[in-house]
């Protein structure tokens, strides 16, 4: 829905135009589907069909509504569930993002190719951050057999994390069911974590696409879907078309899904992005494609669905005042619009690259724009009117209750610098990159802790040893 | 009256007017003026002056992949005639290009395409998802100078390694330069599968293609 204290750039009535418009795609351009297997099943439901094209009457996307699911869990492997993510429109969560191929090394701050270990440290360090909620490999590691390196990451996820996890595996069917196995050999499942799929280049749904597409129907693990539409390169210019391209794209997947498996778990995506003309770099922090996401989003929100956006991210190739404005801005607009899980906190140069200081400052900036973000109720209830008669006009609300019960709630900076001048100067005059890397290597200096016990860690080991074994031969 | 059409041939490309230079190409044979002065005098004083301008930031890239297409829509109707005449037409280098097998992303290739058009290469595009054995194949139809091999993810660079190997297998490697681009490729990733060339973005895939056919 699309209600108070949110964001909005379009309010119901514009959605439901940009949702006709998406409709209008599906019926007169169709989809290009590079799979035999989706183009009977679309067949069968009574798309059109002409050679790898299918065009989709309406009422496809209209049952696949239907049935698509408004409301699941996303479970995490702590004992009391508190860590369980409650994924509908409403609730706004903050996770880390995947596949950087670059860290900027904590110690001597050269940017090197991502190593397993990193994968590991900065996973179990994510799993301390109290903002992050739900936890992506971060890296793509250079040193494991790259032919199962998404079940390599996903070992280190399962083995240094309780959080819900994201996988972005590239490969669906054997693979996913390897996933699944994975996952309930430590406590999980199906439902413990999601899988991120994305439609490449417009209005295509190429065979991992939809291999992927068809494995989390069948094992109901929560499917994201993601577009990839750069504004006026992959997509048009106009955020609106784009918008709407990118939705009709999203309702396509979603009625394959939903053929495969009605009621299976689905999770709308907003992935939009724009190549700057003139060093053709694709940018996470352009501002008009931003504007086009937002259209997607309120379009979701508009469907009740629970959606994928992003949050915590940065253009920058250091950690320096455009990483802090970036990643803090990217924070506190993904909270206002009310994605319901924000990923990619903590990539820096349109996402090749990460660090462990970039996700310790996008914790930071996810806590403040979750406490400034809080859609506050106006209930009669709330005003309390007795209590600012009884403290009466000039008077202190220190002493009372309600303020002692209250502020303990307030969101505390672990970063940001609140002493006076003088206590700044007494302890160094440190700024806020000096405070992130005393920071960094405090948290650094614990090593990765396992939250599985070491029979769990091998179990794990001998499964991607067995996917690797049975791929090879 | 031809200065004046050469004039409108380099102007369309600088409006990135796709069928008016296709048109303008035409009427310059109808009215009887060479293929290669067309072409010379025409449209690459256009390419050339949008080349220049996006090097001075005061053109970008939807002008330079339009200045391409109509240098594409041009030579089209020109190549024949091209062809015909003695000596041929004088390019900076040849080069076939395209995305290897398994990756249907087409952004970074097509710039590439572009940048070098734009910087005088005869440049045929060969598409996306794009086999081992086409390659092979283009590469032994077409003899160019380059043979570019884009790959935009982790899981498709392995293919770039592949087509080389099929190159080696098809006694053609030491008749073509291959150069390596894309997302995750890097120089170290270019050494290993022994491929010539790798450009960190396609302003740098330029400077390394004219050093490549020297």
């Amino acid at each position: 829905m699309i209600t108070a204290g949110r964001h909005i750039i379009w309010d119901e009535e514009a959605c439901a135009r940009g949702h006709a418009a998406a409709l209008e795609i599906l019926e007169r351009v169709g989809v290009e589907v590079r799979s035999d297997a989706a183009l009977a099943l679309y067949e069968k439901a009574g798309a059109r069909i002409e050679n790898t094209r299918a065009r989709l009457p309406r009422q496809l996307v209209e049952e696949a509504l239907a049935t698509a699911p408004r409301s699941f869990k996303l479970r995490a492997r702590d004992d009391d569930g508190a860590l369980d993510l409650d994924v509908r429109d409403g609730p706004v969560y903050y996770g880390s993002g995947s596949d950087c191929l670059y860290i900027l090394d904590p110690v001597t701050g050269e940017r090197r190719r991502a190593v397993l270990a990193d994968v590991e440290a900065g996973v179990a360090l994510i799993e301390r951050l109290p903002n992050i909620n739900f936890v992506m490999s971060v890296w793509l590691p250079e040193d494991v057999p790259q032919e199962v390196v998404d079940l390599v990451q996903l070992a280190a996820m399962l083995t240094y994390t309780r959080k819900p996890i994201v996988v972005s595996s590239p490969r669906g069917g054997d693979a996913m069911r390897e996933q699944v196995e994975m996952a309930e050999a430590c406590g999980g499942g199906a439902d413990s974590f999601a899988c991120l799929t994305m439609t490449a280049p417009s209005l295509v749904l190429d065979e991992v696409c939809v291999e992927k597409t068809l494995s989390c129907a069948e094992l109901k693990v929560p499917m994201v879907l993601e577009t990839g539409n750069s504004l006026g390169s992959t997509g048009p210019v106009s955020p609106q078309t784009c918008a709407a391209v990118g939705h009709a794209e999203i309702m396509a997947t979603l009625v394959l899904h939903q053929l495969v498996n009605r009621g299976a778990p689905f999770i709308y995506g907003t992935g939009m992005s724009q190549l700057d003309m003139a060093t053709t770099v694709d940018l996470f922090g352009g501002p008009e494609s931003g504007l086009a996401g937002v259209l997607q989003l309120n379009m979701a929100q508009s469907l009740s669905l629970p959606t994928f956006d992003y949050a915590g991210y940065s253009d920058a190739k250091s950690h320096d005042e455009q990483c802090v404005a970036e990643i803090m801005t990217s924070c506190i607009t993904g909270a206002a619009c009310g994605g319901t899980l924000l990923h990619d906190v903590g990539y820096l140069e349109a996402g090749l690259l990460s660090s462990y200081e970039a996700f310790i400052m996008g914790d930071e900036f996810a806590g403040m724009a979750r406490a400034g973000g809080q859609v506050l109720s106006s209930d009669a209830s709330v005003f309390d009117i007795d209590e600012v008669e009884e403290v009466g006009p000039g008077g202190s609300y220190l002493a009372r209750q309600s303020t002692r019960k209250s502020y303990r709630t307030w969101w505390r900076s672990t970063l940001l610098d609140r002493t006076n001048a003088s206590q700044w100067r007494a302890s160094g005059s440190p700024t806020l990159g000096d405070r992130l890397h005393t920071r960094t290597t405090d948290m650094l200096a614990t090593a990765p802790e396992p939250v599985v016990d070491s029979d769990t860690a091998s179990r794990l080991a001998t499964l991607v040893e067995q996917a690797r074994e049975r791929m090879s031969s | 009256m031809s200065e004046e059409m050469y004039q409108r041939m380099a102007q369309a490309v600088l409006d990135g007017e796709i069928e008016i230079a296709g048109e303008l190409a035409q009427q310059g044979l109808d009215a009887g003026l060479p293929a290669s002065d067309i072409l010379s005098e025409g449209f690459v004083k256009g390419i050339e002056e949008v080349g220049d301008c996006f090097g001075k930031g005061e053109l970008f890239l939807p002008e330079l992949t339009s200045a391409a297409e109509c240098m594409k829509a041009a030579l089209a109707v020109l190549k024949p005639a091209l062809e015909a005449a003695e000596g041929g037409r004088q390019v900076t280098g040849t080069a076939v290009a395209g995305s290897v097998k398994g990756d249907v992303h087409e952004i970074g290739k097509t710039i590439v395409c572009s940048m070098l058009s734009a910087a005088g290469f005869e440049v045929t595009d060969v598409g996306l998802d794009i086999s081992p054995k086409t390659f092979v194949d283009k590469v032994s139809e077409l003899k160019p100078q380059l043979l570019l091999l884009s790959a935009l993810l982790t899981t498709t660079m392995f293919a770039q390694r592949e087509t080389i190997e099929a190159l080696k297998a098809a006694g053609l490697r030491d008749k073509v330069k291959v150069m390596v681009g894309g997302a995750p490729v890097t120089q170290e990733w270019a050494d290993e599968i022994g491929a010539d060339g790798f450009a960190e973005d396609a302003i740098a895939a330029v400077v390394v293609a004219r050093k490549l056919v020297v």
